[in-house]
Parts: C-alpha cells; structure tokens; sequence
C-alpha cells in the first residue's frame, strides 16, 4: 500500500511551474481550436471497448 | 447541513494546510479516512467509476514505475466512458493526473490524497482549474523567494530538463498542501451547492 501509506506533503517548486503552465496552455490552446477534449477522451475509451 | 459540510471540509482543509507547513508531512489518518469516506459516498450515489480508479491507483503505485504508467493510462480511458456517463469526468483526470504525479515524484502522497478527495466531493472542472492556477502561484512564490531574478533562468532550465523526459538539476520541495486547500475552500465555499 505503498500510495495510501505515503504521508509527504511536498512539490518539487521548479517542476511544479512548468507543469501548471504546460497544462493551462494546452487546454487553452485546444480549447481555442476548437477541440472537445471531453469526446476525444470519450472516443479514445470507446475504441478501447471502455464505453 | 450545507455549512455544517462546508466548516467541516474548510477545518479539514486548514488542518492539512498547517501540518504541511510546520512538519513537511500529514498523518495518514488526515488523508486516508476522507479519501475512502468521499469515494465510497461517490460510489453510493451511483458514481462507482471513481471507486474502481482507487483500485487502479493502488495496484500501480505497488508496479515497477513503467508498468505502473501503463496502468493509469488504461485506467484512465477504461473508466472514461462510465465516467463521462456519471458525470465525474473533470475528477476522474484529475485522480489519475495526480497520481501520475505521484509516481514521478513531483508531489507527496498527502497532497495526491488530498486532491483525490476534493475532486470526489467536487467533481466539476472549476476545481481542475482553482488547483492549476493556486498550484502554480504556490510554486512562483516559493522559487521567486528562492531564486528572485533568476527565477526565469531556473523556470526555463526546468523545462529543457523536462523537455529530455529528465528531472531538473535543482528538487527543492515545498508544501504543496496550502495551495490545495485555498483550492478546496474556494470551491467549497462558492461553487458547492
């Protein structure tokens, strides 16, 4: 149970900027183009046999 | 009874916020009976996706770390139809993006624990995006403390290790868990209903 059992509470700082802001451009950025990020997902399990 | 849950989510939420603060670590009693409590309470309102991604979860973090990549992605898109159906889709990407990030060790246990609860009691995207944005202020105060004028040198060294799929140079830690619980109380506050 090596997840439930962790108890540190701390972030890498420097990653933690980059990752944040990769994440807010790139759903920025498709949401801008116009890309339903929920149905991609949505199709993405389908074809998996998830949906 | 809507308050009663708003002081006691916004008293759990100061609570891990200062442990985190003083000690660097939480109490697995502080994050693990909530986690649990809050997925079970999806699962019991017919939102069960969330209960099979806790398994997934588990089972990944005990795999070799390339297996256990695998795993959360096909978690992941597994559960995304059910998931989209129940209407828990904003949480289930944020359970597995958190514990992705566990698993790569840029955030703790505690803070993946306690951002899986707050998306199971508030699934919505509002809180995807209170965290996104209270996470990356958190980390600007922390490496402009550090670093002041260097901070874009840093910032930018960071990416270009990242960008080589390796972990930058510099691994200062910080708590993590303030920013999560301004996250949680905003949503708590304002958008739960």
């Amino acid at each position: 149970m090596r997840f439930l059992n962790d108890r540190s509470g701390a972030e890498l700082t420097e990653v933690g900027i980059v990752l944040a802001l990769v994440v807010i451009v790139a759903i920025v950025a498709l949401r801008a183009l116009g890309v339903n990020i929920t149905g991609v997902l949505n199709n993405v399990a389908a074809a998996l046999g998830g949906g | 009874m809507l308050v009663v849950i708003r002081l006691a989510v916004s008293a759990w939420l100061v609570y891990l916020a200062v442990a985190d603060l003083r000690r660097g670590e939480v109490s697995n009693w502080a994050t693990v009976p909530p986690l649990l409590v809050a997925t079970i309470w999806r699962a019991a309102s017919g939102d069960w996706t969330l209960g099979v991604a806790l398994v997934v979860v588990v089972v990944a973090a005990e795999c070799p770390p390339t297996l256990a990549g695998g795993l959360l992605l096909a978690g992941m898109f597994l559960c995304m139809g059910p998931a989209i159906r129940q209407g828990v889709e904003a949480a289930l990407v944020v359970w597995f993006g958190v514990a992705a990030l566990w698993l790569v060790g840029v955030l703790g246990g505690a803070d993946a624990k306690a951002v899986m609860t707050l998306a199971a009691l508030f699934p919505g995207e509002r809180l995807g995006w209170l965290l996104l944005i209270a996470w990356l202020g958190q980390s600007l105060f922390y490496v402009i403390r550090e670093h002041g004028w260097r901070t874009p040198r840093v910032v930018a060294s960071a990416l270009g290790a990242l960008a080589r799929f390796r972990m930058p140079e510099s691994r200062r830690r910080a708590p993590a868990l303030p920013a999560v619980a301004l996250a949680g109380l905003v949503c708590a506050w304002l958008y739960f209903a």
